[in-house]
């Protein structure tokens, strides 16, 4: 196929450009405005979950589509102003009248519509407010925007926070970080690939795979968005992994191509030979790759799926394009391709030849292989200890830099407010017959008894809960006759609908730590009354319960069904069963090891200072399962660049030590330059300020170091030398249908044009 | 807490707006209304403009943004709400008719305590109210107490220039209750309250007041009234004369309106 492919891309380059071209063109035209049809809501829920019934429930039956926002008031600097000063008072009405006339805003609370003390912070110098916003299509997003227009005032300072606020600060701040990386890594690259190839017309060939990339991937990523809902963080996926895939596919095509260049070969043979191996392993590689990113499509929550979908396109559209798109530019390229090289930089190209540092250490490791396993396991294993203490936990607003808006809100509640409860509990409840009926009163009376006397629990707001001198007996007049009593009408009308009801339960237990989730367990293990047909437990801590449940259940799912791609790609790839199997296990250390790092940075705090971020104390489990899935599929990506040349190398060589030894020369600098260059992509999202992008940048970073050396310069030919030819071994029947499907062609035919 | 709980400041500014109708200029005036009961407190931004026999008043209830726009010429009231974006328009005199009230068991008695408390130019006089109302909970005859302070401006209501709205608020069929959509339930209690607070406006104009409700009867319901009894007061802060604008008094763009 892909000698057939070389011969079609030498014989007609300009017909193979032309149609590159047109299709690009289409995509740049169709895919221009993709970010505007991608959804601003990210999809953390779990479908079908407790907390996302209860929402869905708070929506559809009970009316209440809302997101609440903090406003925060406080003094001027050098204005002693205090919140009990008629002048601060008016002040803040002034500016929360403005704000209750905005769009999409559904109520607002304030400590002077309310008297609510704890509304109050300890100084008296400032307070908050609470806006409910429509959260509608957009998260509520586009009436957080325009109500910002109002938060002015001369006296006061006015600040945002709230899980909404913090979202739109992290979104904006992300927008921020990958412009930025973007332009950077591009820059770099640049430089860098010129530095490995030592030519401008080679070091741009891969820049303009990545451009294409980026392009295609934006292009099919707004086609996905006809039928499904896509997350803008999809984008940022795109730009990542795309870009730095097809550079590396890029990188990859163009040495092997200068290699039998320098071989001496005609012109369509060194094409021909260049796709049947190079092209061949891009192929497979990108396979391997985009098929374990689309894994991720089998958790349930759309983020998950997004970013399968959105890494698994970018991949396939830098292997299509690779393999499509460079070939005919290396046919018109020609013997021009080394055109204007650098002097000093071609010699050092040069000299990094088959022999040379590459050699010596391929033979070292060949002569000290079980020293060098038991070294490279060593070294891993220690890396990966602090996996022991690994804690997952909801992200807040302090993974955004200290100078973000939504996070000094939190900090200044945290610290000055030491009685806020701003993240309830949310129950929504079935009654039989009406909520406020006398049997749903009974068991809402009952069922709140029961909350109260939980531990962690210190408020509880819902249909009776109105006064603690209330009886049940009280409640069951109050209720008959509610037109009678503004309080009851109004407490109907924000907790009932029919027979749906909603109770709210405060607790003192900070939102994010395993205490709130633990009280959550509690509330649905609760014996519910008769007349209470369902409940559902919604709010802050119990999505994120419901979300590391969910990643649990999914998760080695997941990785199964990654494994079991990549075993079969890795075994019609390479003909062996034991390959594949070898491959997931060090991949497997590998990451062990890039986990273990995260935990020590993130979790724990080292290098804090110098990376620029505030300890998490947790690790975020998005971050843990996109980071799976991508180093996961890097970690294939030098495998495979690894063991292809092995095996090419097998049929050429003496023995297994020869060509492991071959193998590993002639793909060492190429997988070197590769996690070099992808290196400077993911360390440019790594001085991003928000911890999610720092954390995917470091730990893709460190993935991709310590599996470009640990692993596959020590451990794998390691492993390759001590397991000799039995490495290769595979059951008759698979060799069979190994032959019969046979896509090597590593053999070198004559290639006509 | 009983029904009329928020139309007592709706019938407090009532009395106000017959002092503020009467200048010949514009008038702004911003104060507060609160409603306690049952350890819970609501309270409202009150803001009045008035322009010729025009007036809005603005309030915040709960966080919700409301306006009421009174044309005492048409005899309507327009009820704005700000978060639907929709306007209902009452007739001032068809709510009067439906729900006339046969009041003659109110009794009302207003006495000056001597002291006073001043609103810029305003000399507003304490007085002590008491009135009971008749009234229904549930199936239960009950009767509504309002007991608590008023502070009134005398003179403001014997100046020449509010007669027209004196006589606005004296003629039988003025009623400015339960505009605010849900309340009519509660019409019959407000009309009397409507009634006490004309009886008021008698002998001046509201600057101010502290009423506590509760209720009198045996049934288990004035029982519970009894123990869900609500303080509710309005209180003007400032008055301003600058000039407003025609358009504060008629209906936004884009609000659907619906006419009650």
């Amino acid at each position: 196929m892909f000698w057939s492919l070389g011969r079609q891309t030498h014989r007609s380059p300009w017909l193979f450009l032309l149609a590159a071209g047109l299709l690009l063109a289409l995509a740049a035209a169709y895919g221009a405005d993709v970010i505007r049809h991608l959804s601003l809501a990210p999809g953390w829920d779990v479908p079908e979950s407790g907390s996302a019934n209860a929402r869905r429930q708070l929506q559809r039956q009970l009316g209440r589509d809302e997101t609440p926002l903090i406003l925060l008031f406080r003094p001027r600097p050098g204005d002693a102003g205090k919140v009990a000063d008629p002048a601060y008072r008016q002040a803040v009405e002034t500016v929360l009248e403005a704000v209750g006339r905005s769009p999409g805003v559904l109520g607002v609370e304030s400590y002077f519509s309310s008297a609510e003390r704890t509304m109050v912070s300890s100084q008296g110098d400032m307070t908050y407010a609470l806006v409910r916003l429509q959260r509608g299509n957009d998260e509520g997003i586009g009436a957080y925007q325009h109500l910002r227009r109002y938060l002015v005032s001369d006296r006061l300072m006015i600040q945002t926070g709230g899980e909404l606020a913090t979202y739109v600060d992290a979104r904006q701040q992300l927008e921020r970080d990958v412009r930025r990386a973007e332009w950077i890594s591009f820059g770099l690259l640049a430089v860098l690939l010129l530095w490995v190839f030592g030519s401008p017309l080679a070091a741009a060939l891969p820049l303009v795979v990545g451009g294409v990339t980026v392009v295609v991937s934006a292009a099919l990523l707004k086609f996905c968005t006809l039928w499904m809902e896509v997350t803008v963080y999809a984008a940022n996926v795109v730009s990542m992994l795309g870009l730095g895939l097809a550079i590396d596919y890029g990188l990859f095509i163009v040495s092997r191509f200068r290699e039998e260049q320098a071989r001496g070969h005609a012109a369509a043979q060194t094409l021909c030979i260049t796709l049947a191996t190079a092209g061949r392993t891009v192929a497979f590689s990108g396979l391997t790759v985009a098929a374990s990113l689309f894994c991720l499509t089998l958790f349930p929550q759309r983020f998950f799926q997004n970013m399968g979908l959105a890494g698994g396109i970018s991949v396939a559209a830098a292997m299509v394009s690779s393999i499509l798109l460079l070939p005919p530019l290396l046919t018109l390229l020609g013997p021009n391709l080394n055109r204007f090289a650098l002097p000093t930089l071609t010699r050092r190209q040069a000299s990094q030849g088959g022999s040379g540092a590459w050699n010596g250490f391929s033979h070292f490791v060949m002569r000290h292989a079980r020293l060098v396993l038991l070294g490279a396991l060593l070294l891993l294993g220690l890396m990966g200890l602090p996996l022991r203490h690994m804690e997952i936990g909801p992200a807040d607003s302090k993974s955004l830099p200290a100078s973000a808006e939504s996070r000094q809100v939190q900090e200044t509640l945290e610290r000055a407010f030491p009685h806020t409860e701003l993240s309830p509990l949310v129950l929504t409840l079935r009654t039989q017959g009406a909520a406020h009926g006398e049997a749903g009163l009974t068991a809402l009376y009952a069922l709140t008894q029961q909350l109260r006397a939980l531990p962690g629990v210190s408020r509880v707001e819902g249909l009776t809960c109105l006064e603690d001198s209330l009886t049940l007996a009280d409640y069951h007049l109050l209720y008959r006759y509610p037109e009678a009593f503004p309080l009851a009408s109004g407490a109907l009308a924000q907790f009932a609908r029919g027979d749906h009801t909603v109770l709210f339960v405060r607790y003192t237990a900070d939102p994010a730590t395993p205490a709130a989730r633990e009280l959550v367990r509690r509330i649905r293990a609760l014996t519910l009354p008769p007349a209470i047909l369902d409940m559902e437990v919604g709010g802050f801590p119990a999505e994120h319960l419901d979300y590391v449940d969910s990643l649990a259940q999914w998760t080695p799912r997941v990785i199964a069904a990654i494994v079991a791609v990549i075993g079969v790609l890795l075994f019609l790839m390479l003909g062996s069963l034991l390959l594949p199997l070898k491959a997931v296990l060090t991949n497997l250390l590998s990451l062990s090891a890039t986990f273990g790092g995260l935990v020590w940075v993130f979790q724990d705090g080292n290098l804090s200072g110098l990376l620029g971020f505030t300890p998490q104390g947790k690790l975020e489990g998005t971050v843990l399962v996109l980071i799976f899935a991508s180093a996961f599929g890097l970690s294939i990506d030098y495998e495979v660049f690894l063991l292809a040349r092995v095996k090419e190398m097998r049929a050429k060589a003496r023995d297994d030590i020869q060509a492991i030894a071959a193998g590993m020369q002639k793909s060492g600098p190429i997988i070197t330059s590769a996690a070099l260059l992808i290196g400077v992509v993911l360390g440019t999202f790594a001085m991003g300020e928000v911890v999610f992008m720092k954390a995917m940048g470091v730990g893709l970073l460190f993935s991709v170091i310590v599996d470009a050396t640990l692993v596959r310069m020590l451990l794998v030919p390691a492993s390759l030398r001590l397991m000799g030819h039995r490495i290769w071994w595979a059951p008759r029947p698979l060799r069979r249908l190994y032959k019969r499907f046979n896509v090597s062609e590593h053999k070198e035919h004559p290639c006509h044009s | 807490m009983p029904f009329m709980t928020n139309a007592v400041p709706v019938l407090l500014f009532t009395a106000m707006l017959g002092a503020a109708t009467g200048a010949e200029a514009d008038f702004t005036l911003a104060g507060h209304s609160t409603l306690t009961a049952m350890n819970l407190t609501n309270t409202s931004r009150e803001t009045l403009f008035v322009k010729k026999n025009r007036l809005r008043r603005d309030r915040i209830d709960r966080g919700h943004a409301y306006s009421y726009l009174y044309d005492l010429g048409e005899k309507e009231i327009t009820v704005l709400d700000h978060t639907l974006h929709q306007a209902e328009i009452h007739a001032l005199g068809n709510a009067a008719t439906a729900n006339r009230l046969a009041i003659k068991d109110l009794t009302l008695a207003l006495a000056p305590t001597g002291r006073r408390h001043a609103l810029q130019d305003w000399n507003c006089e304490e007085h002590t109210l008491s009135a009971f109302l008749p009234a229904e909970l549930g199936q239960e005859k009950v009767k509504l107490r309002l007991a608590g302070q008023v502070w009134l401006e005398r003179k403001a209501r014997q100046r020449k220039e509010l007669a027209p709205f004196v006589k606005a608020v004296q003629a039988d069929d003025f009623f400015i209750g339960a505009a605010t959509p849900g309340q009519t339930a509660a019409a019959t209690q407000i009309q009397g309250l409507n009634e006490a607070l004309r009886r008021v406006l008698g002998q001046g104009m509201v600057c101010a007041a502290e009423i506590r409700l509760d209720y009198e009867g045996t049934g288990p319901m004035a029982e519970l009234a009894r123990r869900m009894a609500t303080h509710t007061g309005l209180v003007y802060e400032s008055i301003s004369t600058s000039a407003l604008a025609d358009a504060a008094f008629d209906i936004p763009a884009g609000y659907s309106v619906v006419r009650r």
